[in-house]
């Protein structure tokens, strides 16, 4: 009898840890997109507007942006380094300039990126500040 | 007695049309008095404060000075079209404004940039263009940049000036001035706040209603 009580509490140790470790990875990753929205709304919505939308043929939108879907692996260098020269977003082209932000820590970058990647433009995908900080140190100059 | 019913329900409509009448702006800047003598009585005018002489190129090269709007009402501001901070807010709020009022000649927009040393007018021009503001009465000036931070400043009431460690290389305040057909500022408003701006475009019609 101790001894099933004692397989079963310690089957049900195991599933808990399971599932908490589960939903720690979760909590994180929604945790990296809010801090990802107010970096967002304080650095980059000035131009690219609060609903990612853009304006007129001078910013482009990051939400449902085919540049963005097809480039966000260069996010990093972008967000770090600024962009130059012209893209097509959408069927537009956009051709001002944006300025970095140098300021902005790997982990920052990371949750801007979590943001813009799940909210906007519904990819499912994550990224880190380890990631980031690989990507950062292979920027085109 | 009916008499004081009706007088009391009379007072209280012209009470509350006086009330929802719209109240005239305000005039603001310094004002002094001019006295002049009328039939041997001495008469008191006041001046106010106008906006001084100014003389730019716009975005299609072109000369404007103030005579360019002599009788219209304006809304000025001062940016730079490199600015990444409160300028895309203001110019997407004046964009908002200068729309609305496409269709009347008496209502125009000025944008002074801060930055002429790279906001030449072609460059004045691509940001235009971009910015979706060709086709309406909105003039972009670029000229000497010293007396555009002290028109700025002594004209319009406006912070602008030069600063290396501010985001851009310039502190600018947001402000959106409106200017009366008579030159004079009849208000300032926060070009970044949706509210402020609003209020402009409904005091905008109050003016224009305005006799003179």
């Amino acid at each position: 009898m101790i001894k099933k009580i004692t397989i079963f509490s310690f089957l049900l140790a195991v599933l808990g840890l399971f599932f908490s470790a589960c939903s720690d990875g979760e909590a994180e990753k929604s945790q990296s997109i809010n801090n990802g929205l107010n970096l967002f709304v304080t650095n980059c919505s000035a131009c690219h507007q609060k609903d990612g939308a853009g304006l007129a043929t001078l910013y482009p939108p990051l939400k449902n942006s085919s540049y963005f879907k097809a480039n966000f692996a260069k996010l990093p260098c972008i967000i770090h380094n600024g962009l130059k020269g012209s893209v097509s977003v959408n069927g537009s082209t956009y051709d001002s300039y944006m300025p970095g932000i140098p300021s902005l820590s790997a982990a920052e970058i990371a949750d801007i990126s979590n943001y813009l990647m799940n909210n906007f433009n519904q990819m499912n995908k994550y990224t880190t500040a380890d990631e980031v900080t690989k990507t950062l140190a292979s920027c085109p100059q | 007695m009916p008499y004081p019913k009706i007088f009391f329900i009379v007072g209280i409509l012209f009470f509350f049309i006086a009330c929802n009448s719209s109240s005239p702006l305000p005039i603001l800047g310094e004002r002094s008095g001019a006295p002049r003598v009328v039939d041997g009585k001495t008469i008191i005018d006041t001046i106010y404060k106008t906006i001084p002489h100014f003389r730019y190129r716009n975005q299609d090269s072109l000369y404007v000075d103030n005579t360019n709007f002599n009788g219209k009402i304006y809304v000025a501001d001062f940016f730079f079209t490199s600015c990444p901070t409160i300028c895309p807010i203001m110019e997407a709020n004046m964009l908002k404004l200068a729309g609305q009022f496409k269709d009347d000649k008496n209502i125009f927009f000025v944008s002074y940039t801060i930055d002429p040393k790279h906001d030449s007018p072609h460059r004045l021009k691509e940001y235009a263009k971009k910015l979706g503001a060709e086709g309406l009465n909105w003039q972009f000036l670029t000229g000497d940049r010293d007396s555009t931070f002290t028109l700025a400043e002594k004209g319009y009431y406006a912070t602008a000036k030069s600063d290396t460690t501010a985001p851009g290389g310039f502190v600018h305040s947001g402000g959106f001035i409106l200017i009366d057909k008579q030159r004079r500022i009849r208000g300032i408003y926060d070009g970044t706040l949706e509210e402020d701006v609003n209020k402009l475009g409904k005091d905008l019609v109050i003016l224009e209603k305005e006799k003179e």
